[in-house]
């Protein structure tokens, strides 16, 4: 391994110190004694793992460093060895400790940051060991393996062909073969039958909601919406009556100024006193449209920012959405709001029969 | 006492041979090479630790009033499942650590795929006679993209939900079926009571058991392959040079395997990941901002906002917009994914077997490409979160939407032009230094021999197998390329 | 050798307790409809007019209430010098007197909402809990962290703001916001919604660092920087180069 990558790993480990550090700070209170204790352990880890000559062996064909070779100076490898075997054991009492450690911490209630410090430390303590072990003391000759081409030799796969023709005599009745594909593939077609078990069919129910005429329209708080409720640029989220929290049902009310709403044709009295409502669910990808930027009179979707004009009946005007919201009738019964029935066109994102 | 066990097997098995034969396996210990293992070892942690979370998941959605140990929910109304995940977080010990762990070993999980599947592409190792090798691990990412989108639904936290109602829209969008489809999948119309509890046992038993069988193939036929290797003095088509699978690479590797282990286990304990209590229980009417899915799945969710507002309308019918960015293009990216050896091969026309690996800048049309795709999902996978850029950016949402459709079209043409040029600057210049480099490595070759000679041989009857460097390294690599980059 | 340096100190510290000292704020209070108008007309009326009806360079404000001149004033939004689409939080420009006095001139200018009194100790977090995720989050985030808007516009992350900033905000509606009346949120719920905020500035991080509580985007991309680079790191130790 290059110099410079043997830096980057020693930055990244001192980055990883000092995010455990960092996390488990606030912690401890103001004690340092634990934080020195990881962080020492760290520092240990950081010792065993590094500064490691990357391989030593007689092959260093494609070595990139230079140094003595073990054939070149015996004596010196038997050194070299030894310093592995002390940074072996030191990675290995290291995480046992860190083992150890974790059975105290678990054992007295546990506390996820020190469990994945602890976790940290004795598996990479369990890890670079072997490494290092595999590195500095076990056979690190550069081997070479034949390998041959992968298809059979021809005659092989003669003889096997030879093999699957014993089925000639006596398999080869092409009406009964016939037959078992037959049985065989409408057992098949049978048996993709209970596909069926897993819902019902979707019928009208995603042309429909539960909004019908003259159903109160009511809040969160599940408290029918009166005339009085909102103030002009207020908006709440209302479903039908008897229905709170239906996901396609759901809708938003505003209450605009007299006269800022255009409505499209034909829907000139679907919004008495101001208020209109649309549905909440986006005709893009059906997330809530939540967002209400009062300014601009605009309903956001925060998932994929198609923009609907609240004015102009909730035409899209940005992003990926291409129909309007749709919108409901309102109107008011004995200072009630109340739905005029159901919403103008089918409510959320298209399928293939929307037409 | 070992030897006594060994005989006992082998007197039942007659293993001997064989398992001599695999312990003799030479594996080349390039580092790229070890990509798929960072992959394979994140899947055993996420066995490991789903399998813990496992015994507290609640698959029920059926509401219940929480009162656990999280103070700021108690008395909100949630599903089972989510109070569930609350109580494995807050309540049960070591569970908040287990839970993190899962989730960052499945970030770096798909992560490794990729990377892995980088490597395989960018080195031509998809080649005769590896294709089969490549369709599994294309298959591999759609089940582990599979896997994580269903994990991440789980939680019933108002992302995750978030999610499912978008995921279901996009089957939704399917021409002729989708209806029918979202019906059956979710048990209903939207959003019906089914869809956790089927997630559920896709997630932790359905997908898992073909990854498993899927990844055991995978391996096998690398033993029965033998591993490509980069061209280089004594590396031919016709060898593999590395160290033996025992005992030095199989140390190598449990090594790794703890060294994976200890990154996820400090991610897991020391970085927050999903803290589902912050993004409360899912309900159909709420919704936050900075919705992102997880980041293999992020480019799909930046196609999404960034596909402009068309859709057809023809005949009755409709195809909705999220068909085209959210089915269409995955469908289409993966169709692709998986031709590619073959597509490679006939326009190439080379359908011979390769077990040396190209260098990416002697292939610049396949790099080319490849750098052009990254380049596509990379600002896709950015435009998915485009809110929390411009956010933190301080831009404005619609301009910085209307330069990222520019870009993700622009953008990879020219990284993949870049990319074409550059290669083939540096493949000009080093078959100039080819003729060089050859005699180096020739020289190299001879040194080697000669010191090889001088060591006592360890495996004296190795018939088929030979120490070290072979002497006839002098024919090694194809020329214009082979060259061990120092 | 720094014999000269305690005398010196000390004669600082004198000064500066006595020109601290200089200003009661009895004197204060009792200027506060003098000094309020007579800061009105020095900072506001320029842009909002001599009597709060507004002018081309600002909206009218005479109805805008104590809530919203508070709010204004308090997190330093408010006086700008040129006119933006939507003043971004900054420090106050006037001292916590001064800003009383304002607010007083301003409410006196008109009919606008006072300042709600707010206790959210003890207020019930889960209701709040429950009503922010239904309120706010959709553009504040769940966990508060904010976000740009259509147009120009953002919802500020609201790790800044005070108890009664949120409760005011909530009331008045600034900029873009939809303000939330009484008879949508009461006062018991607008307390609740407070105390959740507070809760967000400095919640359970749990898990460890928090990376900001963006969510899977910063959770993404820590793990394909930080993750894979150290993965990256892992095999190029073990492995070799060539």
């Amino acid at each position: 391994m290059s110099d410079r990558a043997l830096f980057v790993v020693r930055v990244m480990l001192v980055t990883l110190v000092g995010v455990a550090a960092a996390a488990v700070s606030p912690l401890f209170h103001g004690n340092p004694l634990p934080l020195v204790g990881i962080v020492v352990a760290m520092a240990l880890l950081y010792l065993v793992t590094l500064r490691l000559p990357h391989r030593a062996g007689p092959a260093r064909a494609d070595s990139d460093q230079g140094g003595p070779g073990r054939a070149a100076n015996p004596g010196n490898l038997a050194g070299e060895r030894g310093a592995a075997s002390a940074r072996i054991a030191l990675a290995f009492l290291l995480a046992t400790a860190a083992a150890v450690g974790l059975t105290v911490v678990y054992a007295r209630g546990g506390q996820p940051q020190l469990e994945g410090l602890l976790l940290l430390v004795a598996l990479g303590g369990i890890g670079s060991g072997l490494v290092v072990w595999a590195r500095k003391l076990l056979p690190s000759a550069t081997v070479s393996e034949e390998r041959g081409p992968m298809g059979s030799p021809v005659d092989e796969e003669q003889a096997t062909a030879t093999a699957f023709e014993r089925a000639e005599e006596g398999g080869k009745r092409r009406g009964l073969l016939g037959l078992l594909v037959l049985a065989a593939g409408w057992l098949g077609i049978a048996a993709l039958f209970p596909i069926r078990s897993l819902g019902p069919g979707p019928g009208r129910k995603l042309f429909v909601t539960s909004w019908r005429d003259g159903v109160p329209l009511v809040g969160e708080d599940e408290r029918v919406v009166t005339v009085d409720r909102l103030r002009v640029g207020e908006i709440i989220t209302v479903f039908p009556e008897g229905h709170h929290g239906a996901a396609d049902a759901q809708a938003v009310l505003i209450r605009l100024a007299p006269g800022q709403l255009r409505p499209l044709p034909g829907r000139e009295h679907w919004s008495p006193e101001g208020y209109v409502a649309y549905s909440k669910v986006c005709t893009h990808a059906g997330c809530p449209v939540g967002l209400y930027q009062v300014r601009s009179h605009q309903l956001f979707c925060p998932c994929h920012q198609s923009a609907f004009a609240v004015l102009e009946g909730a035409m899209p005007q940005f992003g990926p959405a291409t129909r309007p919201l749709p919108q409901l009738p309102l109107r008011i019964e004995h200072g009630e709001l109340v739905a005029g029935g159901d919403f103008s066109e089918p409510v959320g994102p298209g399928f293939w029969s929307y037409g | 006492m070992i030897a006594r066990l060994a005989r006992w097997f082998d007197d039942r098995l007659a293993a001997s041979n064989f398992v001599r034969d695999k312990l003799n396996k030479v594996f080349p210990e390039h580092f790229s090479f070890m990509f798929g293992e960072l992959a394979l070892y994140s899947f055993v942690i996420l066995v490991v630790t789903g399998i813990f979370m496992a015994l507290f998941f609640n698959t029920s959605l059926s509401k219940t009033v929480y009162e656990g140990a999280y103070e700021p929910l108690r008395g909100v109304q949630v599903s089972q499942a989510y109070a569930s995940v609350l109580r494995l977080s807050f309540e049960v010990r070591a569970g908040m650590v287990m839970r993190q762990i899962h989730h960052w070993a499945a970030l770096l999980f798909m992560a490794s795929i990729v990377l892995h599947l980088c490597r395989i592409f960018f080195t031509g190792a998809f080649r005769r006679p590896r294709e089969i090798n490549w369709v599994i691990g294309v298959t591999l990412l759609a089940l582990g993209m599979f896997n994580g989108f269903s994990g991440y639904s789980l939680p019933d936290d108002l992302l995750s939900g978030t999610g499912l109602r978008i995921a279901h829209a996009i089957v939704q969008s399917i021409p002729v079926i989708g209806a029918w489809a979202t019906f059956l999948i979710f048990g209903g119309e939207y959003p019906a009571t089914e869809i956790i509890s089927r997630l559920y046992t896709m997630h932790i038993f359905l997908v898992p058991g073909i990854i498993v069988a899927l990844i055991s193939i995978h391996l096998a036929l690398v033993v029965r392959q033998k591993h490509t290797q980069f061209p280089g003095p004594g590396r031919r088509d016709d060898n593999v040079v590395g160290v033996r699978l025992w005992p030095t690479y199989t140390a190598l590797s449990i090594g790794l395997f703890f060294l994976v282990s200890a990154l996820l286990a400090g991610l897991g304990g020391l970085v927050q990941i999903n803290p589902v209590w912050l993004w409360g229980p899912y309900e159909p009417s709420a919704v936050t901002i900075a919705a992102q899915p997880d980041w293999y799945v992020g480019w799909g969710e930046g196609a999404l906002r960034l596909f402009p507002p068309w859709e057809i309308r023809a005949f009755g019918y409709m195809v909705p917009n999220p068909f085209f960015p959210a089915a269409l293009l995955p469908g289409l990216t993966f169709v692709a994914l998986y031709a590619w050896p073959f597509l490679e091969a006939r326009v190439t026309g080379d359908y011979d077997e390769h077990h040396l690996l190209d260098r990416p800048r002697d292939r610049p049309v396949r790099t080319a490409l490849g750098v052009v795709v990254l380049t596509f999902y990379g600002i896709l996978l950015l435009a998915g979160a485009n809110d929390v850029i411009a956010t933190e950016l301080g831009l404005p949402i619609i301009p910085f939407v209307y330069f990222l459709r520019g870009a993700v079209l622009v953008l990879p043409v020219l990284a993949g032009l870049t990319t074409w040029k550059i290669c083939r600057d540096l493949a000009g210049r080093s078959s100039l230094e080819a003729a060089r480099e050859e005699l180096a490595a020739r020289t190299e070759a001879a040194a080697e021999a000669e010191e090889a000679e001088e060591e006592p041989a360890r495996e004296p009857a190795e018939a088929s197998q030979a120490e070290s460097e072979q002497p006839d390294a002098a024919t090694a690599g194809r020329s214009g390329s082979g060259s061990g980059e120092a | 050798m720094l014999r000269w340096l305690p005398p010196v100190v000390a004669g600082l510290a004198l000064v500066m307790w006595l020109s601290g000292g200089g200003s009661p704020a009895a004197g204060a209070q009792q200027e506060s409809r003098v000094s309020g108008e007579q800061l009105y007309l020095q900072s506001c009326a320029y842009c909002h007019g001599e009597r709060g009806q507004g002018t081309h360079r600002g909206p009218p404000i005479a109805d805008a209430g104590a809530a919203n001149a508070d709010y204004q004033l308090s997190t330093g939004r408010m006086p700008i010098s040129e006119p933006a689409q939507q003043p971004q939080r900054k420090e106050p420009a006037f001292s916590e007197q001064e800003i009383a006095a304002l607010v007083d001139y301003v409410d006196s200018l008109g009919d606008g909402p006072p300042i709600p009194e707010i206790h959210p100790e003890g207020a019930d977090l889960g209701k709040g809990a429950e009503l922010y995720l239904h309120n706010c989050a959709s553009c504040h985030g769940t966990s508060g962290v904010g976000s740009v808007l259509l147009g120009h516009f953002e919802a500020p992350a609201l790790h800044d703001s005070t108890p009664l900033q949120v409760a005011e905000s909530i009331r008045v509606g600034p900029t873009t916001m939809p303000e939330f009346g009484h008879d949508v949120l009461n006062d018991e719920e607008l307390n609740a919604v407070v105390a959740y905020v507070m809760y967000l500035q400095h919640p359970k991080d749990a898990g460890g660092l928090p990376l900001g509580r963006f969510g899977p985007f910063a959770e993404g991309a820590f793990a394909l920087t930080f993750g894979v680079g150290v993965l990256v790191l892992i095999t190029r130790w073990l492995g070799k180069q060539a």
